[in-house]
């Protein structure tokens, strides 16, 4: 744990920095440590290792639609969110939040080489993404789907039968080859009955009720 | 520790022969202390060092600890405490040198280090306690602020800073380990966790018959006192982390509200760090709390020295209210009439026009109303060119900014989907001149938008579950042709009328009544006196 006393103590720097490698190999995360590795490195900035703390970043964005990427962000200096591979990472989280997602996939190869040493970030990504277009869309077309998520074909298929399996996905074909697929109803992309007024508290109502006490 | 020769002033006021009324202050002060009489304690604190310094020391210090040692034994404890106010009244009336900044942070150190290591038998009143706690962080970030501003600094202050930094004054790491000793030392996590030990800290107040208060109270101060050092890093859910123990939102049994200026501390920062979460209901609810508490207690403070800070950190309270409610209109529904009336009254037009995306207006509010942020590095000595003051900020500002700007199409959006029940994805895109892609994406980031975490009722402050913050509703569906369908229904709010009607009633009544009150004999008709009452 990194609480108390410990998270002030810059001789526990080089612990965060393996707790961050670990998090990374074991598919595991804990905010409150890397956010407590950034506020050392705020105190030492000589000390900041650029990789660590786009490892952070990394496993920061795998947490969207929470908003653990910003809150990291700003504990970030400006100038190293001008410097790669930082900038490029702030540009692939503002695809995503813009659900913008055809770009976040064009600009995403450029960063292959950094997202791919995290296990499970295409798949926390996609994820993100379908949960997105879950909350607002009661029907998809199988072409957004593909245009999305980057995936077609095989894999696109396999996708969605695993969720017509897991989750009551429902596919209607259409004339032309594409499909139309509906998704569960949830809280989120279905218009909630309108609040009723509440009730009014005994205080309000008291001068009225007793105009003898005044 | 001596950071360098006292400077020639201090020595000729050394000279000045200090005002008998002074000294009888320090002897009763001391004689009250030691008696550990808070009541009278409290009122030399609060109201005979303010009178006194009016009178005396408007624009200079008070006597150096060791003009007054004397009258007090040479008692060690108690020259911390006079050195305590004597460096906050200095803070007040002049800018401290670099000297006096280093002295004041031995002074603290030492004072703390009694407080943590040494067998404390007083009892201070809880306001001082409170007041030092903060006192502690405002000059830490003062500090902060005079090391930025490296230009100015002749090459003499600079070797000066060298050692201070070497020496560890005003440290970051320091400040923050001093405040979380002092919570771990004095048990108040434990206290305030156990069954019924924030009800008994609330009716004790601390003040204990033989115990003494000071450990406790200035460990429960921290709390706060950490969540302010923690904002002005960014760092927002370290800030609420660090506050843990105490929950804003259970206000039963909650000890701030009996000192002012923690009450607000704790509602501004911990206001502040949810509206940077994107948490803006429990923003919402956090200012609303402390706004009405400021309306219904500002009176008492109408005399105090505090008085102007807690008009100005209304004032900022309501600049955060108000982009809080253009961020997510939906907060308004938490607002108390009041407190909505007020924010209208005060940036009606700001507010719209934040409503419409301007990030100017936006920028202008934050620029007014957030804190004074510090960089926790040390600028660099060797290349005293630069400010650093300014990082700190612009960081800040350049993370708030980004998000609005990610969410400068919503308003418009929001416009055309309130004139509709179903709309076509593709008139949409006409309508608003985007592509069907782009707008398909801006329905899912304004449903995201729609949806904030907010405290439950379970947990401490920085836990919370989903919920919904929407000012309009809709999905997308696919009709039978294959086209996308934006379905749409405005979330009208069903204001309380209730309880607008019931204060016009009770309003009226009262008009009503004085109407009917028979003229007093020996009142002049015209002009009516002010303060008539009836």
């Amino acid at each position: 744990m990194v609480v108390g006393a410990d998270a002030y103590d810059h001789r526990k720097l080089p612990e965060l920095e393996r707790k961050v490698a670990d998090q990374v190999n074991t598919g595991t995360y804990d905010l409150d440590a890397n956010l407590a590795l950034l506020r050392l490195y705020n105190v030492q900035p000589e000390r900041i290792d650029l990789r660590l703390v786009a490892s952070i970043l990394i496993k920061a964005m795998m947490q969207l639609p929470k908003p653990d990427f910003a809150l990291a962000l700003h504990m970030i200096p400006e100038r190293l969110q001008e410097e790669q591979p930082v900038a490029a990472l702030i540009a692939l989280t503002q695809h995503l939040e813009g659900a913008r997602f055809q770009k976040y996939w064009e600009a995403v190869d450029a960063c292959r080489d950094i997202v791919k040493a995290v296990p499970g970030y295409y798949e926390a990504v996609r994820a993100y993404i379908l949960q997105a277009i879950q909350s607002t869309c009661q029907k998809v077309t199988r072409a957004t789907l593909a245009q999305s998520l980057r995936a077609d074909g095989e894999t696109l298929d396999k996708l969605i039968q695993d969720k017509v399996a897991s989750e009551g996905w429902s596919v209607n074909k259409t004339p032309g080859g594409g499909a139309i697929i509906s998704l569960p109803k949830n809280d989120m992309n279905t218009i909630r009955p309108p609040q009723s007024a509440q009730g009014m508290r005994l205080n309000t109502m008291l001068p009225m009720l007793v105009p003898a006490a005044q | 520790m001596r950071y360098g020769h006292p400077a020639a002033g201090a020595d000729s006021r050394f000279a000045e022969p200090v005002p008998d009324m002074v000294k009888q202050f320090v002897v009763y002060f001391y004689r009250h202390i030691r008696e550990r009489n808070v009541r009278e304690i409290h009122t030399m604190y609060d109201t005979s060092f303010a009178k006194l310094s009016e009178r005396f020391y408007k624009t200079s210090s008070w006597p150096p600890v060791d003009a007054v040692a004397d009258l007090v034994d040479q008692d060690h404890v108690f020259c911390l405490l006079y050195k305590e106010m004597y460096f906050r009244h200095l803070y007040a009336v002049a800018q401290p040198s670099l000297e006096q900044r280093a002295e004041s942070w031995d002074n603290y150190c030492s004072l703390f280090n009694v407080v943590l290591h040494g067998n404390v038998n007083m009892q201070l009143p809880n306001a001082w306690l409170w007041d030092m706690v903060d006192e502690f962080i405002y000059q830490f970030q003062s500090f902060a602020q005079y090391r930025g501003r490296l230009q100015n600094k002749a090459p003499e202050e600079l070797q000066m800073l060298r050692k201070c930094a070497s020496a560890g004054v005003w440290d970051v790491l320091s400040v923050l380990n001093y405040l979380q000793a002092l919570i771990d030392k004095s048990g108040v996590v434990k206290e305030l966790s156990t069954e019924g030990g924030a009800q008994r800290f609330n009716e004790t107040e601390g003040y204990e018959q033989h115990s003494s208060n000071v450990l406790p109270m200035v460990g429960y101060f921290s709390l706060v006192g950490l969540l302010r050092v923690h904002s002005l890093f960014g760092d927002y859910h370290g800030a609420l982390k660090a506050l843990a123990p105490i929950n804003p939102f259970v206000t039963k049994h909650l000890f701030t509200p009996k000192i002012a200026g923690c009450n607000i501390t704790l509602y501004y920062y911990g206001g502040f760090c949810y509206l940077m979460q994107r948490r803006y209901l429990d923003a919402a609810k956090a200012f609303n709390l402390v706004l009405s508490y400021i309306a219904r207690v500002k009176q008492y403070h109408a005399r105090s020295a505090q008085y102007d800070q807690i008009l100005k950190k209304n004032e900022q309270i309501y600049a955060l209210l108000a982009i809080t409610t253009a961020l997510c209109p939906a907060a308004n529904n938490l607002l108390d009439e009041n407190i909505l009336n007020a924010l209208q009254e005060k940036s009606a037009d700001k507010i719209s026009k934040m409503k419409n995306g301007s990030e100017n207006a936006f920028e202008d509010l934050f620029s007014y109303a957030c804190p004074k942020f510090v960089t926790a590095a040390p600028p660099s000595l060797d290349n005293p060119n630069i400010n650093t003051n300014q990082e700190a900020y612009r960081l800040q500002l350049r993370c708030f900014l980004g998000l609005i700007h990610e969410q400068r199409h919503l308003p418009t959006l929001k416009q055309f989907l309130k004139l509709y029940t179903s709309i076509s994805l593709p008139k949409l895109a006409s309508l608003m001149e985007l592509d069907e892609a782009t707008v398909r994406g801006q329905l899912l980031v304004l449903k995201a938008a729609s949806f904030c975490k907010t405290w439950s009722g379970t947990g401490d402050a920085t836990e919370g579950t989903v919920h919904a913050a929407a000012d309009v509703d809709f999905y997308i569906d696919i009709n039978e042709a294959g086209t996308e369908l934006v379905h749409v229904s405005d979330t009208k709010v069903v204001r309380r009328q209730g309880e607008f009607l019931a204060r016009h009633i009770s309003k009226f009544a009262d008009i009503v009544r004085d109407l009917n009150t028979p003229e007093l004999p020996n009142v002049p008709l015209a002009p009516a006196p002010m303060t008539a009452t009836y």
